[in-house]
């Protein structure tokens, strides 16, 4: 081994088999603000419990769950998509009621995002189309990209209306019905995250070295290149990783890893999700 | 009680056995009785081997003589039918044996509860004390039930995954098979019971023996020997027992890890796989250390997750391969990585065959070691160092191979270079000074 700081890889990867991932639901409103309201009834009291209902599901799934709020609290939008950025999920998922300004004038479920495309519209999609199999009137996906939580959140981010707060049909939908919608919710996101992970399937590298040093780094992968490796760099978690290959077949990369062995490197199978 | 259903049929006179000769229609397995010395792994010749059935100890089946190699003749002896171990059964699938060794110069011993396997060779190792050795030495060794027919207690559940005990940047050695294991004989917190000093080839296949039949399919005893060593080599890698403070790499209970049995006899068919793949072990994408793969026997116990000694067994005969084995339990990630060192060799395999045109630097190593070997393992004609790979060379270790139980190629191939390795570190003892 040449000079520099071997470093397999960070204790994280030791103990994970396999990348949790990781969502944030967002109850609307809370504390000072309670959302809408309908003869006492409050938007913040029906999205946590439906936001804690969601979570539960997705947590019995192995989604790695956590909240803006699970109490009664108050955070502005901003500090809510600021909350979900550092949290490091994968997916925010906003749960709120809608209403109208003269109650009872519309009924049924939609999905808000900041542009409908992408990872979101695939989300919203998932989560509309399963929210009307619950019962609600599908009322499609729209696109609100003045909202803080969608505007401002750096993940896929969605925000759900479960029926209007001001119609008696959605309220007693949403009471005599509440598993079904929570599940609904649920399943939606759980259909997103496998699609997503069979989009981007995962491949496989020999790691053969880490590096604090740049140059150490690069004098590997040179020699694994004179050697005949397919061996480049790449910099993560703030270090030099000398990699060789990318296989999907994760058999191949044993091979792989067996010819650097007999080479004597000190080799490490990583597994890598492809961007 | 009901009513005879049959009343008008007249009772039956009890059948005559028409097995006139149930020996000759029996099932036989083999036995190979090792002898050497205690103190420098020197075999002995013109030990003598009494063997008795356990059940009528007085009895002498056999008595045979070993040669200068230290080995006695092979003897064939009575075992239960082949199925009572292919299919799980309450008949005792072996018969057990006593062994009474003796030899000129040393203390005999008694081994009781040899265990033969229809269709099978099983090897008995035997290691002699001298009469003048100040260390006594227990005379007398009892081989106890296997583990899939007597009771033991199951595995209790742990990670397959430890955490490794440093933070931040951390530098991962790499996975090395150890020269030697020390094995408790004992639960750990049991501070009577003995520690065993076993050399890593010799405690798998000690366990392997001692854990599944030495009958079952080729690829089911490879699997099972992988997750054995798998097993063993966590627990050396990340030093599991030494962190708890004791000063053992691994112990005999079932309820803690595998089975092993000081003494006890092994078989030829698990100890030729152990050779040939010693050092494999097990990993997943993203672990360095090799994975605690845990097992239970599927019959008496059930472990969701872990592989099942019986359903190994039945997907063997279905032609399952050990890869195939192992994914079917422990899923598809998991595959067969080979450790980057192997401690305690004079000599590393050279990465290919040596044979008749070879030479060079590792042909000349082969030559000392058999050389040396040859000065204690007479029937093993001398070689002269040389470097060069010859006829005289290939007789050589056609003879090292034909004692130490290895095809006779005459060609050094991997299982060959580490037996040497193995009977050159036991005769030469250098292994302590490593």
């Amino acid at each position: 081994m040449s000079a520099g700081k071997l470093i397999d890889h960070d204790l994280k990867g030791v103990l994970n088999l396999a990348d949790t991932v990781k969502v944030i639901l967002d109850a609307g409103h809370g504390g000072a603000d309670p959302g809408a309201t309908y003869f006492g009834r409050q938007e913040k009291i029906d999205t946590l419990k439906l936001a804690l209902a969601v979570g539960s599901i997705l947590s019995q799934q192995g989604v790695d769950v956590v909240y803006t709020r699970v109490n009664d609290t108050y955070n502005t939008p901003f500090e809510k998509a600021q909350m979900g950025n550092h949290s490091g999920a994968d997916y925010f998922i906003s749960i709120h009621r809608n209403a109208m300004p003269v109650p009872g004038t519309a009924s049924g479920a939609e999905t808000l995002v900041y542009e409908n495309s992408g990872v979101p519209a695939l989300l919203a999609q998932n989560i509309n189309s399963a929210l009307s199999a619950a019962g609600f009137t599908d009322l499609g996906i729209n696109e609100r990209p003045g909202l803080v939580v969608l505007r401002r959140t750096e993940m896929p981010a969605v925000l759900v209306e479960a029926g209007f707060i001001d119609n008696e049909a959605d309220n007693r939908l949403f009471d005599q019905n509440f598993s079904a919608i929570a599940q609904a919710i649920a399943n939606g996101i759980l259909t997103t995250i496998r699609q997503e992970e069979q989009s981007h399937p995962e491949y496989y590298q020999v790691q053969t070295g880490v590096y604090q040093n740049q140059q150490a780094a690069q004098q590997q992968v040179n020699q694994l290149i004179s050697q005949g490796f397919p061996a480049f760099m790449i910099y993560d978690n703030g270090v030099f990783k000398v990699r060789v290959g990318a296989f999907l077949n994760m058999d191949n990369a044993v091979r792989m890893e067996q010819e650097l062995k007999r080479f004597g490197y000190n080799t490490f199978l990583v597994r890598e999700k492809a961007a | 009680m009901l009513a005879d259903p049959h009343p008008d049929t007249k009772p039956q006179p009890p059948k005559k056995n028409i097995q006139t000769c149930a020996t000759d229609q029996g099932s036989h397995g083999l036995l190979q009785v090792n002898v050497v010395s205690i103190i420098n792994n020197f075999p002995i010749e013109n030990a003598t081997v009494r063997i008795a059935n356990t059940s009528t100890p007085d009895n002498t089946i056999e008595q045979v003589t070993t040669n200068s190699s230290g080995q006695a003749q092979q003897v064939t002896l009575d075992a239960p039918p082949l199925e009572y171990s292919l299919i799980p059964s309450s008949d005792r699938p072996y018969t057990e044996y006593n062994l009474e060794i003796s030899a000129p110069g040393f203390k005999p011993q008694t081994i009781s509860g040899t265990e033969i396997l229809p269709d099978t060779t099983a090897i008995q190792p035997v290691a002699l004390e001298p009469e003048d050795d100040p260390e006594p030495l227990d005379q007398t060794i009892i081989i106890p039930d296997h583990t899939l027919y007597g009771n033991y207690p199951p595995k209790i559940a742990e990670a397959e995954v430890k955490p490794v005990n440093e933070s931040g940047e951390i530098v991962l050695s790499r996975v090395v098979v150890p020269q030697t294991i020390i094995v408790h004989d004992g639960p750990p917190t049991d501070s009577s019971a003995v520690n065993y000093y076993v050399p890593y080839r010799d405690y798998i296949k000690n366990v392997a023996s001692s854990e599944i039949y030495a009958t079952w399919p080729q690829s089911t005893i490879t699997a099972n020997v992988l997750a054995i060593m798998s097993f063993t080599l966590n627990r050396v890698y990340t030093e599991w027992y030494r962190n708890q403070g004791y000063d053992f790499t691994i112990t005999s209970s079932t309820a803690y890890d595998h089975k092993w049995i000081h003494g006890r006899n092994i078989y030829q068919s698990i100890s030729l796989i152990v050779d040939e793949i010693f050092d494999n072990y097990l990993s997943r994408p993203d672990v360095k250390q090799p994975i605690l793969t845990q097992y239970c026997d599927g019959r008496q116990v059930t472990c969701p997750g872990w592989m099942t000694q019986w359903g190994s067994c039945s997907l063997g005969e279905r032609g399952y391969s050990p890869i195939e084995i192992l994914r079917h339990f422990y899923g598809s990630t998991i595959y067969i990585n080979t450790a980057e060192q192997i401690a305690g060799i004079p000599a590393s395999w050279p990465g290919e065959n040596l044979t008749i045109g070879s030479s060079g630097q590792k042909v000349q190593q082969l030559q000392e070691q058999l050389d040396t070997i040859a000065t204690v393992y007479i029937a093993i004609p001398h070689v002269a160092p040389d470097g060069f790979y010859g006829p005289n060379t290939a007789a050589s270790v056609r003879e090292f191979q034909s004692v130490f139980g290895l095809p006779q190629t005459g060609v050094v191939d991997f299982p060959t270079w580490y037996k040497i390795s193995h009977i050159y570190v036991g005769v030469t003892r250098i292994a302590e000074l490593m």
